[in-house]
């Protein structure tokens, strides 16, 4: 499913190379729940940014879904963002400026589906979190927990191989968190490959796989039954 | 992304800044507009004077000296008195008349009015078209018998006799000289080629000029103008080379040019066209500047929103957005600013256009030239200063504009 081998990111600032992954090996298979969890500034942001086809590697092989993605063009990598990562963040990143349901049509427009499959789609992924009934409603008319579930439907709309959350309980209260998570539970029963970036033991708690980095290395990694 | 949504993103985007998209289409309006309204303008303008100059003067000819030909004024050889007899004697069916300009005070009992005297024949009415409102106007038999008679203009009579009607009969003063006053000029009609008033002008003989007239450093009574109107356009080229034939003959030519100008309205046409056509185009392309100023306004806003909209970007580029498509929005959103502002100009320039036809009076023509330059304008600009902003959109690293707040 997501192969890394000998993974290395190195920044260059002026004259300074800052490296921050230092040769990262992992495997996740389809249908895993993993978490990965570490510091600010252990690399975890840069991992997440390469396995979400974000940014490229300085050096080391990615294979997404028997895709060698490590040497694809800019718009190859946007191919692949659209077809095969759902992504789901910490502040939602929603378009404040259109409503819920056509914020999670949006990667089927660039997918260019036609509009009508287009909104059958993006109303079934909106029932599926339960929020067919705010479809026409703006993001500022939702609440936290809400919102973050407008983004889940939009990540799963293109039904991807692998669903990305980066910190996604972050701007949500305890009790919101535990209904998003579930969720993420459900959707992994289901079949759904899931990433989860988080320093939050609670949360990571719900993944069954837990993966520690620091300094640019993985520390740890832990199944759990 | 297609067309189509790419045009749903970039409207609803518009609609959200109502304020500062209309500000920003304001100069892009006023630009077009202007340039609209100042080539429609010049067009009706040229195509009112050459329907004035066409529908009373293309079969018309001027004759003087060609003072192109002379390095010394003081050189210039004028036309005599005597070569006025030979051409009305060489052309048949021809008007013609000499006109001698001079000016000064006109006076009756004691009273003064300062006015322009021309000594003309009688053709000069008929080639001119200028009707009296009193009396009459002068008369070949005013000419042969050399009477001293004027034809006031209607303020100059207005001036001295409180009733233009009771002037004609009376006896006024002009160089020292007594003449009879036999009719009074109608009010001249201000046309697109013409827009002097007339009315301070007062008509006397030739003859009657030319013994009142101060001729020192002419040596001499002279010709200075000649005025001809051939009666059929066709015998126009005819009349010109038959005078311009005898006044070759009679005083020869100087450094290989001819003495004298026989020139036709034709010729007049034909300048005043091409003055036109560069008035116009002068004044397009000072106008031309707002639309710059416009599409430099155009720029700075889509930068600003380039930057305002980073996070937005970046998340479009997330969803699966490739660059094209981020180049797009942003490219349309410019061009739908450009075509809607270009669109208000066209509407403001064509009414502009619409009541400066009104005011003057010309022939009013939709302006189709300017309005399709318009909206050809309006794209270019969306166009090449859309493109820098978008480019810069579409450029953006996903991961710097996603983590930008």
């Amino acid at each position: 499913m997501i192969t890394l081998q000998g993974i290395t990111k190195v920044y260059r600032l002026g004259k300074i190379e800052v490296p921050a992954l230092n040769g990262v090996d992992l495997v996740v298979k389809a249908h895993e729940f993993c978490a990965i969890m570490g510091p600010s500034g252990s690399g975890k942001s840069t991992l997440m940014n390469i396995i979400g086809c974000l940014d490229r590697a300085t050096s080391g092989r990615y294979v997404l879904d028997d895709i060698d993605v490590s040497s694809m063009s800019d718009n190859e990598l946007a191919a692949v963002r659209n077809r095969k990562i759902g992504f789901v963040f910490q502040t939602f990143n929603l378009l404040p400026r259109m409503t819920a349901l056509r914020n999670v049509e949006l990667p089927l427009v660039y997918a260019g589906m036609g509009g009508r499959e287009r909104r059958a789609r993006a109303l079934a992924a909106m029932k599926q979190v339960g929020l067919e009934n705010r479809a026409l409603h703006k993001p500022a008319e939702l609440s936290g927990g809400q919102r973050q579930r407008v983004a889940i439907a939009r990540a799963l709309i293109n039904s991807p191989a692998i669903l990305f959350a980066d910190e996604p309980t972050g701007n949500l209260d305890s009790r919101t968190s535990e209904e998003i998570m579930g969720i993420f539970e459900e959707l992994n029963r289901q079949g759904a490959t899931i990433l989860l970036v988080t320093h939050e033991a609670d949360i990571a708690r719900h993944a069954r796989r837990v993966i520690h980095i620091r300094d640019g290395l993985i520390t740890q990694d832990e199944v759990r039954k | 992304m297609n067309l189509s949504e790419g045009f749903r993103e970039s409207w609803e985007t518009i609609r959200h800044n109502k304020l500062r998209t209309f500000l920003t289409m304001l100069g892009m309006n006023i630009g077009v507009g202007a340039v609209i309204a100042v080539m429609a303008t010049g067009l009706m303008g040229r195509g009112a004077i050459m329907s004035g100059i066409e529908g009373m003067g293309s079969s018309l000819i001027w004759v003087r000296a060609n003072r192109a030909a002379y390095e010394r004024e003081q050189d210039m050889v004028q036309m005599r008195p005597e070569d006025l007899q030979t051409l009305r004697g060489l052309l048949n069916g021809v008007w013609l008349t000499p006109l001698l300009r001079d000016q000064g005070p006109v006076g009756y009992r004691g009273y003064q009015e300062l006015a322009a005297v021309y000594g003309v024949w009688p053709d000069y009415a008929l080639i001119w078209q200028r009707p009296v409102s009193e009396g009459r106007f002068l008369r070949p038999e005013d000419v042969e018998r050399k009477q001293r008679v004027i034809v006031l203009g209607l303020n100059t009579a207005k001036a001295l006799f409180a009733n233009p009607a009771a002037a004609v009969g009376q006896e006024i003063l002009f160089k020292g000289k007594t003449f009879t006053v036999v009719g009074v000029m109608q009010k001249k009609e201000r046309s697109a080629i013409d827009d002097r008033s007339d009315d301070d002008t007062c008509y006397t003989t030739h003859e009657a000029l030319e013994s009142v007239f101060d001729w020192s450093g002419y040596g001499g009574p002279r010709v200075l103008s000649i005025h001809f109107k051939v009666r059929e356009l066709a015998d126009l080229d005819y009349v010109t080379a038959q005078v311009a034939g005898y006044l070759d003959h009679r005083y020869g030519k100087v450094q290989g040019l001819p003495r004298f100008s026989v020139r036709q309205a034709e010729e007049n046409i034909r300048t005043t066209n091409k003055i036109f056509g560069v008035i116009t185009t002068v004044i397009t392309l000072i106008a031309g500047i707002s639309l710059l100023v416009g599409g430099i306004g155009i720029m700075n806003i889509m930068l600003v929103t380039v930057t305002e909209r980073t996070q937005e970007i970046g998340i479009r580029k997330a969803l699966g957005a490739r660059r094209r498509d981020i180049l797009a929005q942003f490219m349309i959103e410019a061009l739908i600013i450009c075509l809607i502002g270009g669109g208000l100009g066209i509407v403001l320039g064509v009414a502009l256009t619409a009541v400066i036809s009104a005011l003057r009076g010309w022939a009013y023509l939709l302006p189709w030239l300017p309005i399709s330059l318009g909206l050809g304008v309006s794209i270019a600009i969306g166009l090449f200063f859309g493109i820098y902003p978008a480019l810069k959109a579409a450029r953006l690293d996903p991961v710097v504009a996603l983590t930008k707040e």
